[in-house]
């Protein structure tokens, strides 16, 4: 049973970043940074509405948010009025992103793996770093480069495999998920048609359709009333975005909406939600 | 909306009913937006007012456009310390705004003569009757009526916008005159359609 269960949970993985990638290749480099906005700002409500409401919200916690809230948005302003800075804040926004990313991943595949996470995740970042200087700073793509980073991601996700203490049946799901990225990277590479945006548009996406999935699962097993209110919330909450956003695109450079909307001020949220939503036992190295 | 809901920020079914508040607040909001255009692009001429016609046009520009955003903020904060009063705030805000895009496209009225209209999301010139710096401040006083300091504050906000907009030839004598009273017929109207939320006042 639990291997059924794990087989349905890799074919629902591989479906949902397929579908993703299938999704995020008709869209325009605009229409792929609106999706990642506009999706990503209700996710960012949704979070911290569940966070709310099971009591997380403490005077600790609070505390820690607007800190890192007036930090962070002192470096937004900072590149809002230095638009040169603009890629390199992408940047590093991206990369926090692949290691968030890759490390809820580990949570929702149930994976067990503790020092070798950041193995494997160290090769993915390599890689998606090499390819996302390329595409931001129009730097030339170097084969021998792209050659050497790829060797390293497949390795560092062999040595994640084999140091794994689980049955290793159980993994694969995560290995070829793993080579899947891998694959997508080096064909985003070679590819003029693929953009940063597209390529964050992917991993971006796919990591909100994977948590919405994560909790329905979780709700349409053990609490059919709280699926429906669940169901009401994450559609009310995309409603509430989605009106917003139609206000940011009536008139972009006034009034609040701008402070969620504007690309430079939603990395911003980014990184602020990425910050606020570590768990340090995910992270442990023992 | 459950009746006995609790009005406190600890309360995550509250917040939910605020985003919902907000939502249909916001699509109010872009519904006005196409309506303040449409009645400006169809303004026809300006008509003879008795005030406007006896006094000179004063810059009032700065209070009519900050001095708006300025009062936003402040009911903000306040909905934030208080917000027993926030859903009906909301909910009878929105009716107001819906109203008011219906009034201002039955009758075309002319832009004043030497209007420089405030050209902001809210509002573009030709959405004249009837005034939303005046209504808007009156609602706020009918819902905080039972808070003395803030009913003073909000009926002195009224008057001096509605003296603003007559000086700065924003708006027509009528357009002023009559904001109070539709206001009240909307607030009245309000307390029944929203009577959950207006019973979460009470309590």
């Amino acid at each position: 049973m639990y291997r059924l269960t794990q087989f349905i949970n890799a074919q629902m993985l591989w479906v949902t970043l397929g579908i993703t990638a299938i999704f995020v290749s008709f869209l325009s480099e605009m229409a792929a940074l609106t999706a990642v906005v506009v999706f990503g700002q209700a996710h960012f409500f949704i979070s911290y509405f569940y966070t709310h409401k099971g009591g997380k919200m403490t005077p600790k916690y609070l505390k820690k948010f607007f800190t890192t809230f007036f930090l962070v948005f002192a470096c937004a302003l900072y590149v809002f009025t230095h638009p040169q800075y603009f890629n390199l804040w992408i940047y590093i926004t991206m990369m926090a992103f692949v290691v968030h990313y890759f490390f809820d991943e580990y949570k929702l595949q149930a994976t067990e793996a503790v020092v070798s996470k950041y193995i494997a995740v160290s090769g993915l970042l390599v890689l998606y770093g090499y390819v996302f200087g390329v595409k931001l700073f129009d730097a030339q793509l170097s084969m021998p480069v792209l050659v050497s980073f790829f060797s390293i991601s497949v390795a560092a996700v062999i040595v994640w495999y084999l140091r794994q203490r689980s049955p290793r049946s159980f993994l694969l799901q995560t290995v070829i998920f793993f080579l899947l990225h891998i694959s997508f990277l080096l064909v985003a590479s070679i590819s003029s048609e693929i953009n940063e945006y597209h390529i964050s548009a992917l991993i971006v996406l796919h990591h909100y359709i994977r948590w919405y999935a994560y909790y329905y699962d979780i709700f349409s097993k053990h609490d059919h009333v709280g699926l429906e209110r669940y169901i009401d919330v994450i559609l009310l909450f995309h409603l509430f975005v989605f009106v917003l956003y139609y206000q940011y695109t009536l008139n972009p450079s006034a009034g609040f909406v701008q402070f969620l909307f504007n690309p430079v001020f939603f990395y911003a949220w980014t990184l602020v939600h990425i910050y606020m939503s570590v768990r340090p036992s995910d992270y442990r190295l023992l | 909306m459950n009746t006995h809901l609790q009005a406190s920020w600890n309360n995550s079914e509250f917040v939910y009913e605020v985003v919902k508040a907000l939502t249909l607040m916001g699509v109010v909001l872009i519904v006005n937006y196409y309506a303040v255009r449409y009645a400006t692009v169809n303004a026809s001429l300006p008509v003879a007012d008795l005030f406007l016609s006896n006094i000179d046009r004063v810059d009032t520009s700065w209070l009519d456009y900050t001095g708006a955003m300025i009062l936003q903020y402040i009911v903000i904060l306040i909905a934030l310390v208080r917000p027993k009063y926030l859903l009906f705030f909301l909910y009878s805000a929105s009716l107001l705004i819906l109203t008011r895009c219906i009034f201002i496209n039955l009758t075309y009225l002319g832009i004043p003569p030497e209007a420089i209209p405030t050209q902001s999301f809210f509002t573009q010139g030709g959405d004249l009757f009837f005034s939303g710096h005046t209504a808007l401040p009156f609602l706020a006083a009918l819902i905080y009526w039972e808070i003395r300091k803030l009913r003073y504050f909000f009926l002195l906000a009224t008057i001096l916008f509605g003296v603003e907009v007559i000086l700065g030839h924003h708006h027509y004598t009528i357009d002023v005159v009559a904001a109070p009273f539709i206001t009240y017929g909307v607030y009245v109207f309000a307390t029944k359609f929203f009577a959950s939320q207006y019973a979460m006042i009470q309590r």
